[in-house]
């Protein structure tokens, strides 16, 4: 082992006692950085969650032609036709009233309901797949099967999805400034620690200095511990995200069954938790990095 | 070995009660060679430049003017980068250069090998010796503040030589000590100085190292007599 490798050694068990030598203080601090980290960590895990949700939920476009109820079967037919022959349709397809009647039928709860109705209540409906995702095509293909014969409605079915993708994306974009600004945060508490620990070993730099330690020996073990203080709270961040999944993995389970969605929620993956230790640890070396030299070269 | 070349170490202006300014010169034209092997005596009242003196040649002070050389080393002309590698060659042992109370003997003394990035081994086996050599074998565990203050200036010692330095600077080595302490201290010098360690020890008392000395210089005001 070579000596750069040895005074890395070195540092990192220099570090690792100077954690244990205050072991309280250095609790508080490490469960106060995994707190400011847990809160963008969870935020990022539940958006990461719902965004998959969505991803599985199709979000292709998909107009539904719906058919005045006493329309009969031909204009259904028509409708279906006519939008066979409209530029920017991909698919056509008539769903009857039977059809849907049938379906829901097999839903539970829903086929009691059906059974008490006099009459089929749904009307014939026409599914249309643009084969374009453009929006103004899509309005456009819209507004003119809107004037078809005996049309009641017309609805854009994904409107929903496109709706909650943004809603999404101002969601994971308030994720990034929280985050951005709790890793300021945890590069001001790493730097306070190390320049108090600077204050208190002043005695050790000024002999460590007589004695021939360059100014790279003199901070390496500062920045392991800004380094280690960061990568254990980053751990406490990643213990806090965990438990909140697990807590809400049930009930969460549950709320999505009624919608008749298999949806579990899960933790953070492999490459987020390598992210979030990653830049929890570069983060507090980035604090320490940050000490003055000055505090250093007594 | 060590060579002073017309050094002069002025400090920055101090601004009177009177309101005068006047520049302080600690020491003025100073010059002398100690060679290898020598066991030199700076000596002087308090304030005659002794401790600036001894800070000039580890570079702790920057001579004004003049040229301080260590072996085939010009110090004032050392870079900030190579400085600590300059010092690695000297066995310091200053009067601002405590003990560290939260490590033991052993820690204390093994410091300036870690620092020069020797193997465990290697580095045990030195600390060992250099204990023994200045008397307190058995002590590794103990902590500074365990020892009696001869034990703890031994201690020192025992860290300024444990790296085979070619030139052991002491200030003021046995302030403080008891007079059989300090001739103790004064006989572990000569033995240096007989295994090759050119030494230069500033001291007020110049009674324990009287017989094994082999050169005095002394500062008055700064001056060289």
């Amino acid at each position: 082992m070579n000596s750069w490798l040895r005074h890395h050694r070195d540092a990192v068990r220099h570090a690792l006692q100077r954690l244990f030598d205050s072991p309280l203080a250095a609790l508080l601090t490490i469960v106060a950085i995994g707190i400011a980290l847990a809160l963008p960590t969870t935020a990022h895990m539940l958006l990461s969650n719902v965004q998959q949700l969505s991803r599985n939920v199709s979000a292709a476009p998909q107009i539904t032609v719906f058919m005045h109820a006493n329309a009969p079967r031909e204009a259904g037919v028509a409708v279906q036709r006519h939008a066979q022959q409209m530029a920017g349709v991909k698919e056509a397809k008539l769903v009857t009233r039977e059809t849907t009647s049938s379906r829901l039928s097999q839903a539970e709860g829903l086929a009691e309901v059906l059974q008490v109705l006099p009459d089929n209540p749904f009307p014939d409906m026409v599914v249309i797949t643009p084969s374009s995702f453009d929006e103004r095509e899509i309005l456009a293909l819209r507004q003119e099967l809107q004037h078809q014969a005996d049309v009641e409605q017309v609805q854009l079915d994904a409107e929903w999805t496109r709706r909650l993708g943004a809603l999404l994306r101002l969601a994971k974009q308030a994720v990034l400034v929280i985050g951005l600004l709790l890793g300021v945060a945890l590069i001001a508490v790493t730097f306070n620690t190390i320049r108090l620990q600077t204050l208190t070993r002043q005695d050790e730099i000024a002999v460590s200095r007589l004695l021939g330690a360059t100014d790279d020996y003199i901070r390496r073990p500062f920045l392991w511990f800004g380094s280690l203080q960061g990568l254990f709270g980053g751990l406490v961040a990643l213990g806090i995200a965990w438990g909140v999944a697990h807590a809400l993995s049930e009930p969460v389970g549950a709320l999505a069954g009624l919608y008749n969605l298999d949806f579990h929620l899960r933790p953070l993956d492999t490459l987020d938790t390598l992210l979030l230790l990653g830049s929890s640890a570069a983060l507090g070396w980035i604090g320490a990095r940050l000490t003055p030299e000055p505090a250093l070269r007594k | 070995m060590i060579v002073f070349d017309k050094v002069c170490k002025k400090f920055p202006e101090q601004h009177l009660r009177s309101g005068h300014a006047r520049a302080a010169f600690a020491l003025e034209n100073v010059s002398f060679e100690i060679k290898r092997g020598e066991l030199a005596l700076l000596t002087g009242h308090s304030g005659a430049g002794k401790s600036t003196l001894m800070r000039l040649i580890p570079a702790l002070e920057r001579a004004t003017t003049g040229q301080v050389r260590v072996g085939d080393q010009d110090v004032s002309k050392l870079s900030r980068r190579e400085l600590p590698y300059f010092r690695r060659k000297l066995g310091l042992m200053l009067q601002d250069q405590t003990l560290l109370d939260d490590r033991n003997a052993f820690d204390n003394v093994v410091l300036p090998l870690v620092i020069a990035g020797l193997r465990h081994k290697e580095a045990s086996q030195r600390v060992h010796a250099a204990l023994e050599r200045v008397g307190l074998a058995g002590c590794e565990r103990a902590f500074p503040a365990e020892l009696s203050g001869g034990e703890q200036q031994r201690l020192q010692i025992a860290r300024a030589i444990v790296s085979r330095p070619a030139v052991l600077i002491a200030d003021e080595p046995t302030a403080h000590l008891e007079a059989s302490l300090a001739a103790e201290i004064a006989k572990l010098f000569d033995g240096f100085r007989h295994a090759g360690t050119t030494i230069i020890v500033s001291t007020h008392d110049t009674s324990p190292f009287d017989r094994y000395a082999t050169r005095k210089l002394h500062l008055d005001h700064g001056h060289l007599q």
